[in-house]
């Protein structure tokens, strides 16, 4: 059983990762709300990576299509040329994204759980996320981030707990105002 | 008249003597009045004297008083020493010889942490294996996705034999049938091909959570064991020092 302040924790904390990953140099332009409705990803890719703890396992999974869009965000990021991202250095450039996204996430959590650790990303297919459900998580959520320039991506955060789990954390002081939590 | 005169002064002279002594008189007892009877004042002072050696008597039983007690204090004092000097002695070697048994045990304990940390080796193990059974996976992905290729071909050709079936008229329909009952296979086939291609994406999730669950898990193993290790360190450290 996932506490309610903990499942808002746990969103919170992810959403200071995908501002952290994807914001780039202006992190507050990074609009991020909550996404009832799953079926409105149309991606084709998931780069998923997980937080394990002693009594929670927790995966984060980023979508993403190969588009030229996408591509060029993440040239942008990464400070590159678009014409060098190849196949290859945008696989790179994505899984870098979820590292630092799950690793800020992993960071907040070392916070008020003793003992955490976090995977190095993989990279799957879209369809294997309609299975979620298979992984019996406790608390799922979808996210939507619109990042500066227009271009969005969705991400999902499934917790799977093995004991109660109820921990108050609190937004670091240099990062408050990440945002409200809209639903629509 | 001279005798008169005599007589005059000699009354005035009189007067004036026995003014004198008069105020003589009274000036004597003004100064009696002030003096101290000096029996009374050798009574007092006999009082004070006997007070003053009634006090001194008092200070010296005193101070033999507290002498002597000075003395059975300092003399319990000495005898405690004595008696605990023996306990401290042993407790201190205890102690000791307590310090040297955990600056062996932390060092025992520092060569298991280290040995521990080795783990990381078969977390790597599990890591390739675990990449092997996502190459698998893909692997069954591709056979998959070529089964449902060969699927989707074999319905369109139980389509056309149905239709050259349905042309060759009479003569053509033992053909249909088989034709018909080579479609519902195909149809069947297809739907297996779908719920074996899902649950190929379902066992890619599980594999991969699992995995990546492994994978975290022994990072958590890890950092626990380098921070047993800094805080076995410092123990190390205060034995030896």
């Amino acid at each position: 059983m996932i506490s309610n302040r903990a499942r808002n924790s746990f969103d919170q904390m992810l959403m200071l990762g995908i501002k952290a990953s994807m914001g780039g140099s202006s992190p507050e332009a990074c609009e991020i709300s909550v996404l009832a409705d799953p079926k409105v990803i149309r991606d084709t890719t998931v780069v998923m990576l997980t937080v394990a703890s002693l009594v929670f396992r927790l995966s984060v999974m980023i979508y993403f299509s190969s588009d030229d869009a996408t591509k060029a965000n993440f040239a942008r990021l990464n400070n590159i040329d678009p014409t060098e991202m190849t196949d290859q250095v945008f696989l790179d450039a994505i899984r870098e994204c979820g590292n630092i996204c799950c690793g800020t996430l992993n960071r907040e959590l070392a916070r008020v759980c003793p003992h955490v650790g976090m995977s190095t990303p993989n990279i799957i297919e879209r369809e294997c996320v309609n299975h979620l459900e298979s992984l019996n998580g406790g608390h799922l959520q979808h996210f939507q981030a619109t990042v500066d320039g227009g271009k969005q991506f969705h991400l999902t955060l499934c917790v799977r707990d093995y004991a109660d789990i109820d921990f108050d954390w609190t937004m670091p002081e240099e990062t408050t105002g990440v945002g409200e939590i809209e639903f629509f | 008249m001279d005798n008169t005169i005599s007589i005059l002064l000699l009354l005035f002279a009189a007067v004036a003597l026995a003014c004198f002594l008069g105020w003589r008189v009274l000036k004597l007892k003004s100064v009696l009045a002030t003096m101290v009877d000096a029996d009374e004042a050798q009574a007092q002072a006999q009082h004070w004297q006997e007070m003053l050696e009634a006090q001194q008597s008092e200070s010296l039983e005193f101070l033999e008083s507290t002498d002597r007690q000075r003395a059975a204090l300092e003399s319990e004092i000495a005898s405690l020493q004595q008696d605990s000097h023996p306990d401290a002695q042993g407790q201190l070697e205890r102690t000791q010889q307590s310090s040297a048994t955990a600056l062996d045990s932390s060092k025992s304990l520092a060569n298991e942490i280290l040995a521990l940390l080795d783990l990381v080796k078969t977390f790597e193990r599990w890591h390739d294996d675990m990449n092997e059974l996502i190459i698998h996976n893909r692997a069954m992905h591709d056979k998959n996705d070529e089964f449902a290729s060969i699927v989707k071909h074999m319905i369109i050709v139980t389509l056309n034999a149905s239709i050259e079936a349905a042309r060759a008229g009479v003569s053509g329909r033992g053909f249909a049938v088989v034709a018909d009952e080579m479609r519902t296979l195909a149809a069947r086939a297809e739907s297996l091909s779908e719920g074996y291609r899902n649950s190929l994406h379902q066992n890619d999730l599980i594999t991969t959570t699992t995995f990546q669950d492994l994978q975290a898990g022994g990072k958590m193993i890890i950092g626990s064991l380098t921070g047993l290790s800094l805080i076995n360190n410092r123990i190390k450290d205060g034995l030896s020092s």
